[in-house]
This record gives structure tokens, sequence and C-alpha cells, in this order.
């Protein structure tokens, strides 16, 4: 048989859109925690339910959560001026997993230090409208486009040590990673139980500070309500037996490609950024080694042990004139040639984030406040950090493999004049392939 | 067969792209046969022989001159060159709505033969409704530009306009005020104004095959017949220096065209094209979208009450309705212009609805930031990198409630907007016709509201947008959904 190719383009092609799947249609519900509220450092669990014919599309779901009842003790509180961390509710998440049949599909730690660097690398003035709204990240009423600032907390003062939530926060987050995914979770094709567990911060003061000068936290308390909204579609048992037969590989196990981020980190003392001399150091990234490594992602963090700093504030550690950066997989260099300053750490960070060209870039960095130490917010949050694309022609399926080879990060350490009395904690994001798949007994599996 | 290996990523295999179809590309302008109107424009497009009206690559553009009736409007200068200090300080009083040049469309009809193909009632708040739920920060300057609608530079509160207030066009903007505006005579002659603006619906995106029309069709406009629908007051906060609009106005409307990129293919691309759709023997067909508003006055009293209305959304009959966008405007009225009146706020605590008696969804959207989600869910923007829309912490809120009266300096900072969306599609990111049969049943929507006391009515409007599927068969184009 002889095929002809059209000479005709899309544009002149008259065909109306395909219909999609038979089926029931959709529905929207929310899945509700197995407790009714939380305290600081519980741990959510939210089952899903076994929808026969389902499935959970998570690019249209989002988690609900509200926080009340918070109570605080410091110095120097000031009207409006106990903040939020400008990464909103997200900074109330340690952990967010998925579990199916008691083994985790997804197990996301150090979730604020990933959702940071994500933030600030890929969002933009655009974005923070809904955001403000949607995760009470922050409000760019209360910051230039250039600026960033976490929002005001509801609060009523008692004197100038203690402090009272004075009406709820209730947030809608889209959770990151398999939750907020391109592909649907097939709930119908699963045997056993599948719970999404949230891991809640055990420090308030890993969600809020205080912003006033001279001003502390020292302890609080506080109440969570979460549940999962989430858009249900059902299918036809036609049209289900369709989906299995298309999607199934070997021995009808049903596999689908797609990527995730962990987060593993290095203590970097402070008598090492206070360094007066360009210092060297190096250090190895620990955690999983993924097959397909697609880039890598790096920032410091500083604890907010007086409550007076946003903990989700995000530098590059690196000299910004004579960086010396480099990452080292097996006995490979990454890049070959150091970065050697930080307009050379963006472009670099930015490739990792597909943003390579100037009608591409969309991200939250600026020329005032991309520094290398963490100093008093005041009107506007430092951030910066560093990365590696490793992909080559297509971001999602090429990259490094790295499962039999360590991964180390280097770079010059030199004192900015400030010096520094807490150490930094050097989070690394390792973003890599991995593969889903659902066997004929319903177990769920993930490999990468 | 294949003929690229499947070893080879394609992104490493180098082709030569197709050639485009031998055809000329011009941009024409259609004018619209009334030379200047108040009330209706007709553009008529040819059936043009192998012609192709790229419809994403034209616009409507328009001039429009208002006679406003009023107090403390701006003032035409004795000595253009050296203005007084008295003329000087009603300039800025004058607004132009902050959804811009769409607030002065009531509707928009597509006919062949006078038959109608399409009709988009209540143009202006599909327009604006959809604004605010999907447009970007970044591209208000260049909106402003095209449409007049609010921008924004980047600053903070220090000037009314170019924040995040996204308040209205000072109308001193487009040019010097008319001759015979005066305070004395209480009437301001705006500048002519000029925009040009994508229109929605048939004429948004797809590529109009003229060349296979028996008759071309005709765009008619129907245009909005009250001043007060596009142009409100800034207000000052001494009561003696109010500025108000006191009655409907007048409004004339010239250059009006379609301004339209045209492709005319060759004979031999004509025919190819015309046998790669089988047009000769099977009608042609694509697919769209459209949009329908539903309508429901909702009073002061009902806004000053504790209460849960149910409203049946009358006509949202279609064969896959997608989505309901929800918004509540402010009614103009004459002596009171402290609110645009095209600009969508959400007046209600909780909305839900039910759909051929099912509730969508099954909880309640019973706060902002639910609201939000999930009108970020209808336009596709539901994750923290895409979301888009208008609507911000600071100046978006649920229960909003109309200013009336003496204005205060709040009233000066605020510019509330808001919407509520609700996705019914099925499989929302498949782009497929997926959305919910909602011939056989009603949708009607529950309501809630607190009870914070109202000085004023609202219109609440529900802009239901579905699936159509045109059909070009023996040269009439119609539309079926």
């Amino acid at each position: 048989m002889s095929f002809t190719p059209s000479v005709v383009s899309d544009s002149y092609i008259y065909e109306p859109a395909p219909r999609a799947p038979d089926g029931p249609g959709n529905y929207r519900t929310q899945w509700q925690s197995e407790a009714e509220s939380y305290q600081l450092g519980e741990i959510i669990r939210i089952p899903l339910s076994q929808v026969e014919r389902g499935f959970v599309n998570v690019q249209e779901s989002f988690l609900n959560l509200t926080i009340k009842d918070v109570a605080l003790t410091g110095t120097g509180f000031a009207a409006d001026n106990t903040r939020m961390s400008y990464i909103g509710g997200n900074a109330a998440l340690d952990q967010c997993n998925l579990i199916a049949g008691g083994s985790y599909v997804q197990h996301t730690t150090q979730y604020q230090s990933i959702f940071a660097l994500n933030f600030v690398n890929n969002t933009d003035i655009n974005n923070s409208l809904g955001n403000s709204i949607t995760n009470n990240t922050a409000d760019p009423e209360k910051s230039k486009t250039a600026q960033m600032v976490g929002n005001s907390f509801p609060l009523t003062l008692t004197g100038t040590t203690g402090a009272a939530q004075s009406s709820d926060v209730t947030m809608s987050i889209p959770l990151m990673g398999l939750l907020s995914g391109q592909k649907a979770i097939p709930l119908g094709l699963l045997t056993s139980e599948t719970v999404i567990e949230i891991y809640l911060t055990n420090d308030i003061k890993n969600i809020l500070f205080n912003n006033a000068s001279g001003g502390t936290i020292t302890s609080g308390s506080c109440t969570f309500k979460a549940s999962f909204d989430a858009l249900i579609e059902v299918v036809s048992p036609s049209a289900m037996t369709d989906i299995k037969a298309a999607s199934s590989g070997n021995n009808g196990i049903v596999s689908w490609s797609s990527t995730e981020q962990r987060a593993s980190s290095n203590t970097i003392t402070f008598d090492q950024l206070n360094s007066v001399q360009l210092s060297e150091a190096q250090f190895l990234c620990t955690g999983v080694k993924p097959r397909k490594l697609l880039s890598l992602v790096a920032g410091c963090f500083v604890a907010n042990s007086q409550g007076d700093t946003d903990p989700w504030s995000v530098v590059t550690p690196w000299d910004l004139s004579q960086s010396g950066l480099q990452w080292q997989i097996g006995t490979s260099l990454y890049p070959a040639r150091k970065i050697a300053n930080r307009a050379e750490m963006i472009k670099h960070v930015s490739a990792a984030y597909n943003q390579e060209t100037y009608s591409t870039q969309a991200n939250r960095f600026n020329e005032s406040t991309f520094v290398n130490r963490i100093g008093p917010v005041a009107l506007d949050t430092f951030r910066s950090c560093c990365g590696i694309d490793l992909t080559s022609f297509d971001k999602e399926s090429d990259g490094v493999d790295c499962s039999m080879v360590n991964i180390m990060i280097g770079g010059n350490l030199k004192t900015t004049g400030t010096a520094q009395t807490k150490n930094y904690q050097l989070v690394t994001v390792k973003r890599f392939g991995v593969l889903y798949s659902i066997d004929q007994s319903g177990t769920w599996s993930l490999s990468y | 067969m294949s003929s690229q290996s499947p070893a080879v990523p394609h992104k490493l295999v180098l082709k030569e792209g197709d050639m485009p179809l031998p055809s000329s590309y011009s941009r024409t302008r259609f004018s619209a046969t009334e030379g200047t109107s108040s009330d209706i424009s007709n553009i008529h497009i040819p059936a043009l022989r192998n012609a192709y009206l790229n419809c994403k690559d034209s616009f409507l553009t328009f001039s429009v001159v208002a006679k406003i009736n009023g107090i403390e409007l701006p003032v035409n200068y004795a000595n253009p060159t050296a203005p007084t200090a008295a003329e000087l300080v009603t300039d800025g009083n004058l607004l132009l709505d902050p959804s811009g040049a769409c607030s002065f469309i009531s509707s928009i009809t597509l006919l062949q033969n006078n038959v109608q193909i399409q009709h988009l009632e209540h143009y202006s708040k599909i327009h604006s409704m959809y604004s605010v739920a999907g447009a970007s920060l970044d591209a208000g300057g260049i909106r402003a530009v095209l449409s007049g609608s609010a921008y924004y530079t980047g600053e903070r509160d220090s000037k009314w306009n170019g924040t995040l207030l996204q308040s209205g066009t000072p109308v001193t903007h487009f040019g010097k005020i008319g001759p015979g505006s005066a305070k004395a005579n209480a009437t301001c002659n705006t500048p002519q104004m000029t925009f040009a603006i994508p229109l929605m619906g048939l004429l948004s995106t797809c590529n109009l095959p003229l060349s296979m029309l028996s008759s071309g069709i005709t765009i008619r406009i129907n245009w909005s017949s009250d001043v007060k629908n596009s142009f409100y007051c800034q207000q000052a906060i001494a009561p003696a220096t109010q500025a108000t609009i006191i009655n409907r106005g007048e409004m004339n409307f010239t250059n009006v065209t379609f301004d339209a990129g045209v492709a005319v293919l060759d004979d031999a691309s004509q025919l190819a094209v015309e046998r790669e759709n089988n047009y000769k023997t099977q009608p042609v067909s694509w697919t769209g979208d459209s949009y329908y508003v539903a309508i429901r006055d909702t009073t002061k009293e009902e806004l000053g009450t504790a209460t849960t209305a149910n409203q049946i959304l009358g006509g949202v009959t279609f064969t896959s309705t997608k989505s309901i966008l929800y918004g509540s405007f402010c009614k103009p009225a004459d002596g009171s212009n402290l609110e645009p009146s095209n600009q969508p706020h959400i007046a209600h605590d909780s909305i839900r609805y039910r759909v051929n008696g099912v509730e969508y969804p099954r909880q309640p959207i019973d706060t902002l930031d639910k609201m939000v989600a999930q009108t970020g869910v209808v336009t596709g923007s539901t994750s923290q990198s895409t979301s888009t829309g208008l609507m911000t912490r600071e100046f978006t809120t649920s229960n909003f409630r109309p200013k009336t009266g003496t204005a205060t300096a709040a009233d000066i900072r605020s510019n509330d907007r808001g919407v509520v969306g609700l996705s019914l599609n099925n499989w929302p990111a498949m782009h497929a016709t997926s959305g919910i049969d909602t011939r056989g049943g009603d949708v009607s929507a529950e309501l809630t509201t607190t009870g914070v006391t109202s000085s004023a009515d609202l219109t609440s409007y529900f802009v239901a947008c579905f699936d159509v599927q045109y059909i070009l068969e023996d040269g009439v184009l119609k539309q079926a959904f």
C-alpha cells in the first residue's frame, strides 16, 4: 500500500475535535483527612478512594489547607509585621508522600526547600497574583515587581510579647510531584489503598517570622485542617478496556514515564562562610542515584532559630565573582569549565528550568537580591541559587546515569564582610526520570 | 511504514520543512456600512474566491467619541498651550472602565444571508470576566495600548494608574477634551478614542474558508447605549469636588472595521485543499467555543440577609457544556459612579451548581482560595508556575459590596475584581469535546451570602462556555451545539 503525504498544512484541514473517553463523566469532591485537625509535627493522612474505572486528574486537584488558632510568644511584636514565609502555606509541609499498598511511590522530603527553589526559579510576577490567594505566597501589592516579602499574618497582639490569630488562613495548594503531574492516576487499576501522607513541620518558626526591627518569636502553636480537592474522571467499562489495551505493555503491566525531584543536604559551617581568603570547599551530594539525572539545583537555607528571618530565603553560598563552581559526577566535570560568576550561575540554573532564552525567562531573581549571604528580610527576600542542566536534546528523557558514581559539588567560599553566626544547610535538588508501573495484580511500583 | 529510524531521537533528525501552499497573503480592512453609528454597525465580509480569513491574525477596530453629562468632569482648555489650575484640577476625574474597549460592545452577531450563525449577548461582560480569569499582568501594557484597559507599570500604590489597583485610564490620556466641555455646561466631550481588539467566538482563532461560502458573512455589532457602562468617575475625597455622571449621555462610533489577514490560494492549491477536505462531497466541519450568558438580579435585600438562593440558569442547554464563570457587576446608576460597571466581583460567600440534579462540586466553593483555584482549573492554570489572571490577594474579596454615596480615602485605593469558575470538562487538558450534556436537565446555581449590608443591587452573570461544531454545507455555515 502506498501512502502519499498531503501538501495541505494543518491550517487548511478542517475536522472536529475528538470526543473524550466515554463515561458517566467527572465529579469534584474533597477527600478528607483521617483526623479533623492536626498540630505541629503531626502527620496528615488522606486516603484516596478506590473509584471503579476512576482516575484522579492531579493536574486539576489541590490540597485545601487551613491554619488556625496560632498562638505566639516572643518579643517586639508590632502590628501587621509578623509574616508568613514568602512561600506561603508550603512552609508548613516538611514532607509530602504518596503511599500505595504500603510502599512509597513518591517520597518528597525537604518539601519546603524544593518548593522555594522551584518558586524563585520557575514563577514570575504574573503567577504571583493568583498564588497570593491560593498559596498565600508573597503578595505582589506589598512588593514591587522585583521585590518579594511574605504576607502579614492576621494576629491580635497581647502587648509586644504575645500574639493570637485573629482569623483563619485558608489555602488551596497544588502539591508538587506526582500529585500535580501530567498523568491522571488510574485509581481503578489499583487494588490496595493509596494514601497521601503529609508531615507537618514541628516548629512554627518554619512558617512565620517576626519582621519588626529587633522582634523575635520564641515559641508558638497552631492547628491545621486539610482535605484534598480532587477532580475524578470516571470512564465506561468499554473505555476502560480500550485504555488498558492501549497502555499495557509486557504481561499487561501499565507503565508510564515521568520525572521526580528529591533533595539531599549538607552543612556549611559559619567558619567556612567567614573565610577571609577564597577557600575551596567540596561536598558529596547524598541521597538517590538515578539512572537519568536531568538537573541539579542547589541553594542554602538558614535556620530561623530567633524567629526573625524568613527560613526559606535561599542563597547560593559561592563567591559571586570567583565562584569556581563545578559538579563532578563520577569522573566527569559539569560544566567542563568552572562557573565563574553570578551571571553564569543564573544562565546555568535557568537552563535547568527550560529558560534558556530571553522570551522564556520567568523567575523572581533580581539584581539587588541575588546575593550569597542571608540577612534581615526588611522589605525584600534574598534569593539566589545555582544549578546545572544535564540534558542534551530532550529535557524529559535523556540525562546522566549516576547509578554507580558519586555526585560532588565544589566551589569557592569567601566572606562578604558581614560575619555569619549560623551554619547554612546546602540543599541539592535532583530532578530525574522515573518509571511508574502497575502490574496485573494492581501493585503500583516506582523505578529510576 | 515510518520513514525515520526509531533509534534516533526526533530532535536529531534533520529534515526540510514543508513549503507553504502557493498563495498571496494580504491585510484587508472590511469597513462597516454605516459611516457613524450610535447603535448598530454592520461589517460585510464577502465570499472571496480562493480566500481564507485568518481570524487569529484579525481584529476589530473602532473609534468613539462620547458626550458625557455630569459635574466636575474634565474641561476643554481655553488656551490649549497654557491650561489654568482650575482647568487642570478635573483632568483625572473621568475614567474609562478598567476592561477598556470591550465595555462599549453590547452584543456581537455573525450572520450569513441575514441568518444568524452565532450570537454573543452581553459581550462586554464575557470579555471582561475572561480577562479577570485569565489575562496576564505583564501583557497589561500592550492591552492598554490596544484596548484602553487598565495597565500595570510595576509601581506600588504611589499612583492610581499603573499599579495593581488596575484603575481605569483617565480619558485625558487619549487626547484633549473636545470643545463645548465646560463646568457651566455640565458636559464633557471626550477625545476620540481608537481601539483594536480581537473578538471571541467564531472569529477568534479559526481559518475561515471564505471561498467555500455561497455568500459572505456579516459581523453585526450592537453598541452600548449608556456611557455609564464604559465610564466612571475618579472620586476626590471632598464631596464638593466629587465628579458624577448624571445620565446615559451619547456615543458615536466611527471607523468601524474588521482588520483581517486574508490568504488567497492559487487555483491548484485551492483544489488540493478542497480534495483534502472532501469539500465537494461532504460537509466541512470544525470545532470551537461559544458562550451563553444567564443573568440574575442580586438585590441589596438578598445581599444583606444571611441566605442561600437558588437560580435556574435558563438556556444553558448544550451537548457539551464545558465551564461556568460567575461574576457580579455594579449597575450603572445616574449620579453614582464610584464603581466601574464592567468589572466583575464576587458578591457571594459560597457557590455551588447543580447540573442535571448533581452537585458540582460536591462540597461548596466557600473560600476565596478555592474560588481562585477552581477558576484556575477553567483556564488551565492550576499550577503555581502557570497561574494567570488579575485576581490578587489585596484586591480580590468574596462578599464584595458596591460603594455608593460619598467616597472616602479608602475608596480611592480599592478596585476589587474577581470571578469564580467551575470546570465541567472531562479530561480538560485533552482538548477534546468533553463537557457535560445539559440538554435534558437544568443547571442551577446555589449562591450563599452571610449577610453584609449592601446599599445597591448588583447583577450576577453566569457565562457558560460550550463546545460548538461549525458545519459548512452547500456553502451555508451553521453552528451546532
